[in-house]
């Protein structure tokens, strides 16, 4: 097999994995969803408060899931490996 | 130098590239803070602080005056409760007086009223009296006026039929008569 | 599919290069444009009034609102940082937004988000020297036991790593996913199409970085200046 569809076959199946991490992400936030519901349910009062906190909370936990975007981002288009090597090679 | 790969990788100019890990980028990270410190320096200096201090200054102010106006509440309250007890202070006398004028008045009619009645009474009964003494006085002047024909009367009668002393023994004896006969009241 | 970072102008100094890039640049034009609104503010309110009324309402309302959230999120001491927390409320905020006036986002590079996150970082260690005494701070990296010092200072590390990445990563991938779509889409059909990703990436992903990144910040903050 050629070596360098090699490379780009083996990079675009790592960005592939790489994008597993959305499942975790997927289902913390929504833990996180169930439990401002369940808040706001409790205490009608209190909904403001609990939507900013479950906003910010979102978005930090949504922090593995982007670390795993990008790395698939990178492979994918950016690969600076694979420019190395064609510039290396030929 | 082509053969030594790493250091190939490290010092290669970065060439349209998204993200990258070298001296570039340690470079352009300095620069970035300089920019930014920058900007925070002029931003604050010239938008933050000074709305800062004078959102300050408006709220000092305000503290201030609803303080004084705390204070201006107290004393008007004090000064309210002050007045209102007055008022009724006077309030007060003024009932005391109106009774007393009332009651004095009252009193006084009812003298008045007293004193003219027992004057009234005393000028009737004063008149009764009167009455009494004139009728007695006109039936004693009756009573002289009869005697005094009477005995006229008799002394003509008596002139013509009989003597002196049978005339004073009849006179005296009409006289016990008469006496003795109770008078027309 | 166009998304890299052009290279605009190289500078030789001491003999490194340095490149001025598409990043530097467009971060200049926002400061730019940042110290021109600060100007005109501060034009606009030469006098102050007791009772305000209209854009000097919207001005104090803006500047009330970001300190209690700079108080509710990093307690008392936080508030000696509120300016610098303005500053780059703002600059994220300008700089996200400028990706729908066709500017390359000097936020998707990881320099400038770097740059912040090293910001915050310092600025936690010195938080937490000035208020609560050096000796106190220093010695807080061995609680609760001498061996966790590794593990404390790790945990304080990762803390301006995971900050600047979560913004790179949100605002390129955005930025990307965009580009994609453009390419796909057949040219008459780029006007209209592409407005509600426009709106999700741009806007609501935007602003609701800048809130994060300046939350978690102050809450750092917060966290390294607390009295026990």
């Amino acid at each position: 097999m050629d070596p360098l569809s090699f490379v780009f076959g083996a990079a675009q199946l790592s960005a592939a994995i790489a994008l597993l991490n959305g499942i975790a992400t997927t289902v913390g936030q929504g833990k996180i969803g169930a439990a401002a519901i369940e808040a706001i349910a409790r205490q009608p009062e209190s909904a403001g408060s609990v939507r900013s906190t479950m906003l910010i909370t979102l978005g930090v936990a949504e922090t593995s899931g982007i670390y795993g975007l990008v790395i698939a981002l990178l492979l994918l288009f950016q690969n600076p490996l694979i420019a190395l090597y064609l510039q290396l090679a030929g | 130098m082509h053969s030594f790969l790493p250091l190939q990788i490290l010092t290669s100019a970065p060439d349209e590239r998204v993200f990258g890990l070298d001296m570039q980028t340690l470079i352009h990270i300095i620069a970035q803070s300089v920019n930014i410190l920058l900007l925070t320096a002029l931003l604050a200096y010239l938008l933050y602080k000074p709305v800062q201090n004078f959102l300050k200054k408006r709220s000092e102010k305000i503290k201030t005056q609803i303080d004084q106006a705390a204070l201006d509440m107290a004393t008007a309250d004090t000064l309210r409760t002050q007045y209102k007890e007055n008022l009724d202070q006077i309030e007060q006398e003024r009932v005391e007086i109106l009774d007393a004028a009332h009651k004095s008045a009252a009193d006084k009619s009812r003298k008045l009223v007293q004193a003219g009645q027992t004057q009234a009474e005393g000028l009737y009964t004063q008149a009764l009296v009167d009455i009494e003494k004139e009728k007695e006085k006109a039936q004693d002047a009756v009573k002289t006026q009869i005697i005094m024909l009477s005995s006229l009367m008799a002394g003509k009668i008596v002139a013509h039929t009989v003597d002196q002393e049978t005339q004073d023994r009849l006179f005296s004896e009409a006289l016990t008569e008469l006496e003795a006969t109770s008078w027309p009241t | 599919m166009d998304f890299n970072i052009s290279n605009i102008w190289l500078v030789e100094l001491f003999g490194v290069e340095f490149w001025i890039t598409q990043t530097i640049v467009n971060t200049w034009i926002i400061m730019v444009f940042l110290i021109g609104f600060a100007v005109f503010v501060r034009f606009k309110l030469r006098k102050m009034d007791d009772v305000p009324t209209g854009f000097q309402n919207v001005i104090e309302a803006m500047i009330e609102a970001f300190e209690g959230f700079v108080k509710s999120m990093s307690g008392e001491h936080g508030k000696y940082f509120a300016g610098w927390f303005f500053t780059v409320f703002l600059f994220i905020l300008v700089s996200n937004l400028s990706a729908l006036v066709g500017f390359r986002p000097p936020t998707a590079d990881w320099v400038t988000t770097a740059a912040l996150g090293f910001a915050t970082f310092f600025l936690t260690l010195y938080a937490g020297m000035r208020f609560r005494g050096i000796g106190r701070y220093l010695k807080s990296f061995f609680e609760p036991v001498w061996v966790f010092f590794p593990l404390n200072v790790m945990g304080e590390l990762s803390r301006p790593i995971s900050l600047s990445f979560r913004l790179f990563g949100n605002i390129l991938s955005g930025l990307v996913l965009i580009a994609m779509v453009y390419t796909l889409l057949p040219f008459a059909l780029r006007f209209l199409l592409p407005i509600p990703l426009h709106i999700f990436f741009d806007l609501f992903v935007g602003a609701l970085q800048t809130i994060i990144f300046c939350a978690l910040s102050l809450s750092y903050i917060g966290a390294a200046c607390a009295e026990e």
